[in-house]
């Protein structure tokens, strides 16, 4: 068990790298758009179809994050007033709930990226380079997947491990 | 089919299930009794990557957090202390002014009572504001400031409505104002009659205030003004911000580290972003079922055969909006908007100010007991028992719902600064 926590760690490390890294270029990507919009009247056409994908890809990260953190919305108030002895079972009721969610949600996405890759779709172009829908809609499956691992790990991880690092 | 499926996903949710699974789940389960393939809900979800204005919500809600993270509330706050101390009850409406600020800049997202309610208790206390008013006021400002931009639940209800977000920005102005407005009244009449002390003027601490918030200064000036001139919409305002604050508060103020601060606060800013993107995503498919299966029709249709006026149709409504709102609120916009645009648009309401009505029940919601976010945030802030918040906020209460009266039956007021 413990080295599955420890391989779980080095996966959110990962994320976070991810997040961070696609953070940093939205801001200094975007604020270049902004910049040749107002003083150059122009601008790079496929940076816009880029950024876009990547706040799909960043806001993604930040729910496989998320699911690790137990950041995602649920109406928590009612938990709250539950009986002491019942949280724990409602915790868990809720994890194995989101777990089978999340596994039929990848099933659908696995099936759509399947498809996408079938049909050669694009999703849009870098100057004459084509950039593949599959790779780009990747990040979708493997949010559910994440998702679905993070929360699985989370039903055994001792409580003092759970505070994300904030 | 959806009436079985209905009670099921409302048992589910009391149950503390996140609530992408019960829409994600919910819309699988609606399509697959339509016949349709599961996949089409990811078709859905990837038109989260077709909405230009949706980069707006990563880059606000990072500045945001990097602001509250930062030393600017107690530089704001000093400043607002130094402009307007001196008036009769000063200190409250300087803590009203500089919350609602900062509620707008950090998406009202619940840090305002954290990250400003623990400065604020002590010097308004000390000045001898009571007990009872002090926890009111600071547990209302944690969601005050939501109407004016760039407050993340307006950009999130102008992307699900799919209105424009500059205009739903303007109409909020003078809604917010009045808001801010009344409350200040009470503070002055309260401040008044339980004798509180005045702070002295000086010039010389306005002066160093103003020269330690020099850089942040502009920053409203510049968002909120490059939006209404036009200079550039909400989401390269987004991106102006994100830049401007990365570099005001990691090189100038040195507030922050570049690699031991701002990485953490990123991945902070993007556990939200991902919760948020997680209910979106799934429930455009799900809401798209439910709108080709014309529910906001049928909804109008029985609705109508009861309620024929426009008047209690909007007494209704805010009645539905302040309990489903007290629920979860980024939820409940992402969920309900796009089921009541339409049976708003058919009694004649226009959609921007159904907009406005809609976030201030959603700021109410916030604060309403039994269950409202703030009072839950205050409550582990200012360590009192929740009884004792739910009557410290009863005339804050009566003064947002007045508010909301108002603004729902004179249109006028957020549609005048949307024209």
């Amino acid at each position: 068990m413990r080295a599955l926590y420890r391989a779980e760690e080095y996966l959110v490390k990962a994320e976070r790298g991810a997040v961070i890294l696609l953070i940093f270029a939205m801001v200094a990507l975007s604020f270049m758009q902004v910049l040749l919009r107002l003083f150059l009247h122009s601008g790079i056409v496929w940076l816009d179809p880029l950024l876009r994908h990547m706040v799909l890809w960043a806001g993604l990260f930040g729910a496989a994050l998320a699911a690790r953190y137990a950041h995602h919305f649920a109406l928590e108030a009612f938990v709250h007033l539950a009986p002491k002895g019942l949280r724990r079972p409602l915790e868990i009721f809720a994890s194995v709930f989101t777990v089978a969610a999340s596994a039929l949600l990848f099933y659908a996405a696995w099936k759509f990226i399947r498809d996408e890759f079938a049909s050669g779709s694009v999703a849009f172009y870098i100057d004459r380079l084509p950039i593949k829908g599959g790779w780009v809609e990747i990040i979708i499956p493997a949010a559910f997947a994440l998702i679905g691992l993070h929360t699985l790990i989370g039903i055994f991880r001792p409580k003092d491990h759970l505070e994300g690092p904030f | 089919m959806a009436i079985l499926v209905a009670p099921l996903i409302l048992l589910l949710a009391f149950l503390g299930a996140p609530v992408f699974t019960l829409i994600g789940g919910g819309s699988i389960f609606l399509f697959a009794g339509a016949d349709i393939d599961s996949s089409a809900v990811i078709v859905e979800m990837l038109r989260l990557a077709s909405l230009p204005a949706l980069i707006a919500i990563p880059l606000f809600t990072f500045s945001g957090y990097l602001l509250a993270e930062s030393k600017a509330p107690q530089r704001m706050l000093a400043l607002a202390e130094a402009l307007f101390g001196a008036l009769p009850g000063g200190l409250a409406i300087v803590a009203l002014f500089t919350t609602a600020l900062f509620t707008a800049f950090t998406g009202a997202s619940g840090v305002t009572i954290i990250a400003l309610g623990g400065l604020l208790y002590p010097m308004l206390s000390k000045q001898g504001y009571p007990e009872k008013f002090t926890l009111g006021l600071l547990t209302t400002t944690g969601s005050l400031g939501l109407l004016f931009p760039p407050s993340l639940p307006i950009i999130l209800y102008a992307l699900v409505a799919k209105i424009n977000i500059d205009r739903l920005f303007m109409a909020g102005l003078l809604p917010g104002a009045l808001l801010l407005v009344a409350l200040s009244v009470y503070a002055f009449f309260t401040a008044r009659s339980s004798g509180v002390k005045h702070i002295p003027f000086s010039w010389h601490a306005l002066g160093k205030a103003a020269r330690n918030a020099a850089w942040e200064i502009p920053l409203p000036f510049l968002i909120i003004g490059g939006i209404y001139r036009g200079l550039f919409t909400a989401s390269e305002a987004a991106s102006v911000m994100a830049f401007y604050v990365l570099i005001t508060e990691v090189l100038v103020y040195k507030d922050l580290h570049i690699t031991r601060d701002v990485p953490r606060v990123a991945v902070k800013s993007m556990l939200l972003v991902g919760a948020i993107f997680m209910v979106l995503g799934t429930a455009l498919g799900f809401t798209n079922y439910l709108i080709d299966a014309q529910i906001p029709g049928k909804i109008f249709a029985w609705l109508h055969a009861y309620v024929s006026s426009k008047l209690v149709f909007l007494v209704l409504l805010n009645a539905f909006l302040l309990v489903i709102n007290m629920i979860e609120i980024f939820s409940a916009i992402i969920i309900v908007v796009p089921i009541i645009v339409p049976v708003a648009a058919q009694y004649g309401i226009d959609p921007v100010h159904l907009g406005i009505i809609f976030l201030l029940n959603l700021e109410i919601g916030y604060m309403l007991p039994p269950l409202g976010l703030n009072l839950f945030l205050a409550s582990s802030r200012f360590h009192r028992k929740l009884p004792t918040l739910y009557r410290a906020i009863g005339p804050f209460l009566l003064i947002l719902l007045a508010m909301l009266a108002l603004v729902t039956y004179l249109p006028g007021i957020s549609l005048i600064g949307a024209k």
